[in-house]
């Protein structure tokens, strides 16, 4: 059984560690995409239109702009068991029914 | 210009969204979209996009500070961002239908007068205040370090927070901002909390809505890499070293600078949209 203060601590550093790892990412995908086409012209009309495969600097970035919505994620998952340990329902309730809408909103595809 | 340069300068831009957004409670997005609007010629939807990443990024970046410092109240934030989360998804489904001039008009005229209430309020002894049953119910009372003591505060008016709190959502999922001005308005005037547990518990709300709006935008294609890396790594530099002064910044500095930089921005939006370019 874990102190309130333990699970903070746990809480925290999940965190931490995923937004560092998003960050991560999104620092290598973009010095990659620099140095490959940092000297390009910059074309802000084709932007969308931009196809890039997963392994390529954009889709690093790409991914890394995932986990930080993933750590957004993981971080109301983390407070919803922080609240059950707690026997803390209505709280529980709550952070799950944010969970809920969070999932919702990143699963759905037009 | 090239893409390095472009780069560069959006990541010094994004910094200064950061820095203001860690102080304020506002996410930086509000800076974002008319930069990228106006300086970089950039569709609207896609600085929406970025906009919406920066503010995930401010509030994952300075939210390490805030939590340890003491001033976040957790539970006032996730009770009230059930309302937000609703209103975001809403919003963010609304895009195709709802008229971006109404909008951002009525966006506007909410900046002034948040930067209206934010000057007139004046210093309050709410200590002896009663608070809310439901604040009472749901155990939303705290307390935040000042200098070297422990202040406890009580919440009031929890109906219109909650409800406050469900435009304020609507608002990010349609415009691509954190709201974060509604939500430390709805806080600081309706809820009655001191001003720093105000905008950093807005703080770690916001990123909350942002995600549910964002997940919404990467299934419309509004979320794009490059614009993104240069927004994101920006707006965390600016709001990590705003998370380490926002404890020597004396509140009164705080509420002027806000009420400053979104006047500013209401007068911008405005006459973008009536004089033409948005």
């Amino acid at each position: 059984m874990l102190s309130i203060k333990q699970m903070d601590t746990i809480m925290s550093f999940i965190l931490a560690l995923g937004t560092l790892f998003s960050l991560l990412l999104v620092m290598t995908g973009g010095g990659l995409y620099l140095l490959q086409h940092g000297n390009e012209m910059m074309n802000t009309e084709s932007l969308q239109t931009t196809i890039y495969p997963f392994f390529s600097p954009l889709g690093m970035i790409k991914s890394g702009l995932v986990a930080l919505i993933a750590t957004q994620i993981l971080r109301i998952g983390l407070l919803v068991w922080f609240y059950a340990v707690l026997r803390d329902y209505r709280f529980t309730f709550i952070s799950f029914f944010i969970l809920a809408v969070l999932l919702y909103s990143s699963f759905l595809r037009n | 210009m090239t893409i390095l340069a472009f780069s560069a300068l959006l990541f010094l831009f994004s910094i200064l969204a950061g820095l203001l957004g860690a102080l304020t409670g506002l996410g930086g997005g509000v800076i974002i979209i008319p930069v990228l609007v106006m300086l970089f010629d950039v569709n609207i939807h896609y600085a929406m996009g970025a906009s919406l990443i920066s503010v995930i990024a401010t509030s994952s970046g300075s939210q390490a500070a805030y939590i340890r410092e003491g001033y976040t109240n957790l539970r006032i934030g996730l009770f009230l961002e059930t309302a937000a989360v609703v209103g975001a998804l809403v919003g963010a489904l609304f895009i195709a239908i709802v008229s971006k001039t109404f909008l951002t008009i009525l966006f506007s005229l909410v900046l002034f007068c948040s930067a209206y209430l934010t000057i007139k309020r004046e210093e309050r002894d709410d200590k002896n205040a009663a608070p809310h049953p439901w604040a009472v119910a749901l155990k939303l009372n705290g307390t935040y370090p000042q200098k070297n003591l422990t202040l406890s505060y009580q919440v009031q008016n929890v109906p219109l927070g909650f409800f406050i709190m469900g435009i304020a959502g609507l608002v990010s999922g349609l415009l691509g901002i954190g709201s974060g001005t509604l939500k430390v308005l709805a806080m600081d005037q309706a809820l009655r909390l001191p001003y720093k547990v105000a905008t950093t518990t807005s703080n770690f709300m916001i990123g909350i809505t942002a995600a549910v709006s964002a997940g919404i935008y990467f299934s419309y294609g509004y979320i794009i890499p490059a614009l993104a890396f240069p927004v994101m790594l920006g707006v965390i530099t600016g709001a990590f070293i705003g998370a380490k002064w926002l404890t020597r910044i004396h509140t009164r500095t705080l509420r002027l600078i806000f009420s400053i930089v979104i006047c500013l921005l209401g007068l911008q939006m405005l006459y973008k949209t009536l004089w033409g370019t948005l």
